[in-house]
């Protein structure tokens, strides 16, 4: 293992692609040339519409692509090590120690047939293999405390289906973020949740995030959310980055389909008649990042 | 048009019963629309699920178009009454094509030109007559959600309930589903009860608005006072502090 130079990027991406192959043989290009760096402790937001390849892009850095789906990059690092040269037992070794993921819904992203306690002893012995069980229990009941539960003792031996959305949400962060990772992939970890507990649950992340430096990747449709959450935020559209910009920016996007996007959601205030509607233009598809207009 | 007092929905649990509903009392004028908000769990879809007759009513009493509910529904109940639900993957039967969603609601209703009704709800609702014939799993969301809204006009209700219509859906295409509906509204001069957890959609097509709270309704207020923000429950002021987004602990880098 090399070591790692300290003004290396936390994660590189240089011109990544992703393809299907269809049935019928042609190719579908899901990420075209996708290049985003990712800075120590920087929180960057991914939003665009569904199928834009925002989810795809974060699983490709993790290495949890479905099977069928060919990557190629010009570049793919992680803390300055080349992830594509790597070992597909190097790349699981990553998962679950340095790089954490957090789900749409922990209803299907938690063991419906382990306690909370179970899967997060399995997660936490990962990075401490000779942890004796009194060991482990402690540091589970200590990690459900530091995000919020009242009850860690309970919740520990409870399973996924006895708790709520939010504490499910709260049980991933605890398990995907007390191991410390330097990268933490959120794919819209709130929209299963209604808005209250989402900012409960963002608080918590925030918090969580904040204390190990971990650099997050937060991937939304809710352009709002992404500009309070975020530093920074890459705006995806047909499986390219149309804009990159910093995220108190986006309020002032150029391109039209940030434009538009943010046009799209009902304003409370002072709503117009009709909302405008996204018109897609062709040239959208294939022009450089941050073309003048 | 609708008139609920002291709704109240009991379930059987394993121990005991389950109040859902609690003492829920409101009015809607026909051609009206109203907003239920409030969090998961807080009872806002059981009470649109009562108003169609899929949940109990075990207190109070309600009307919906003239139909006392509790009791047995006529079936013109069925044809006045119509509800969206929120999950257009979920709502349409995977194996139907769009053509025999469309036609199995008029023949409940019994009604007569059938083709010519089908391809006029297609169009009312932005879908060409080219969609007549497609499986749910050829359309996108949006495109189901806008069967899902022409399965419950062809029979042309008077009331229609919608349960979340656009929380499934990308923004862009939220956008023009709440279009659409406000457009239909307007038009046919419907009388809508609009679910949802999300006070800007709510406030896009409502006038009026009531947020629940473990069953109960906390507070009703108008539109013009939810954009003001002048409330009075300490939950909805919550909420509307929710919709200006994430306040951060530590500053941006």
């Amino acid at each position: 293992m090399t070591t790692t130079p300290n003004d290396a990027p936390l994660c590189e991406i240089d011109g990544l692609r992703v393809t299907f192959r269809g049935a019928d043989g042609r190719d579908t290009q899901a990420v075209r040339g996708l290049s985003l760096t990712l800075a120590h402790g920087e929180r960057l937001g991914i939003v665009g519409e569904s199928g834009s390849g925002k989810s795809l892009t974060a699983r490709a850095l993790l290495g949890l692509l479905p099977p069928n789906a060919h990557v190629s990059a010009n570049a793919l690092r992680f803390e300055g090590r080349d992830l594509l040269a790597m070992s597909a037992r190097e790349r699981r070794s990553l998962c679950g120690r340095q790089m954490g993921m957090i789900l749409q819904d922990p209803k299907y992203s938690l063991n419906p047939v382990m306690t909370v306690g179970q899967q997060m002893r399995e997660a936490f012995r990962l990075q401490n293999p000779r942890a004796g069980r009194r060991e482990l229990r402690e540091r589970v009941v200590e990690a459900l405390a530091d995000v919020q539960i009242r009850e860690p003792a309970r919740v520990a031996d409870a399973y996924p289906h006895e708790l709520s959305g939010g504490m499910g949400q709260r049980v991933m962060i605890a398990m995907m973020v007390s191991n410390g990772p330097r990268l933490l992939v959120a794919d819209e970890p709130t929209s299963a949740l209604d808005v209250l507990v989402s900012m409960q649950v963002l608080g918590v992340l925030d918090r969580m995030i904040a204390k190990h430096d971990t650099g997050l990747v937060f991937i939304s449709h809710d352009l709002p959310l992404v500009m309070s959450f975020c530093d920074r935020v890459v705006v995806m559209y047909a499986g390219r980055a149309v804009e990159t910009c910093a995220a108190r920016d986006l309020a002032h996007a150029q391109h039209p389909y940030t434009r538009a996007l943010l046009a799209a959601s009902p304003p409370l205030a002072d709503p117009p008649e009709l909302l405008p509607v996204l018109t897609r233009d062709p040239a959208w598809l294939d022009e450089p990042e941050g073309a003048p207009r | 048009m609708i008139d609920v007092h002291a709704l109240g929905v009991r379930f059987a649990a394993r121990h005991g019963e389950i109040d859902a509903v609690r003492g829920v009392s409101f009015q809607v004028d026909a051609g009206g629309a109203f907003g239920l908000v409030g969090e998961s769990g807080s009872g806002k879809t059981t009470v649109l699920r009562a108003l169609c007759g899929l949940a109990p009513v075990s207190a109070g009493h309600a009307t919906v178009g003239g139909h006392t509910l509790g009791g047995p529904l006529a079936r013109a109940f069925r044809c006045d009454v119509q509800m969206v639900f929120q999950d257009p993957y979920g709502s349409l039967h995977p194996r139907f094509t769009v053509d025999r969603t469309l036609r199995e609601p008029l023949d409940i209703a019994g009604s007569d030109r059938h083709d010519e009704r089908i391809v006029a709800a297609l169009r009312e609702v932005g879908l060409g007559p080219a969609f007549r014939f497609r499986y749910p799993h050829q359309l996108s969301g949006g495109q189901r959600q806008r069967v899902a809204i022409a399965r419950a006009l062809i029979v042309e209700p008077r009331v229609l309930l919608l349960d979340e219509p656009t929380s499934a859906l990308d923004v862009s295409v939220q956008a023009e589903i709440l279009n659409l509906l406000r457009r239909l509204h307007r038009e046919r001069n419907l009388t809508i009860v609009l679910v949802s957890h999300n006070l800007a959609v709510v406030g896009f097509l409502c006038s009026r608005v009531a947020v629940m709270r473990n069953g109960a309704i906390v507070e009703h207020a108008d539109i013009a006072a939810i954009r003001a923000r002048r409330v009075e429950h300490d939950y909805t002021r919550q909420m509307l502090d929710a919709t200006d987004g994430y306040r951060r602990t530590i500053a941006p880098v």
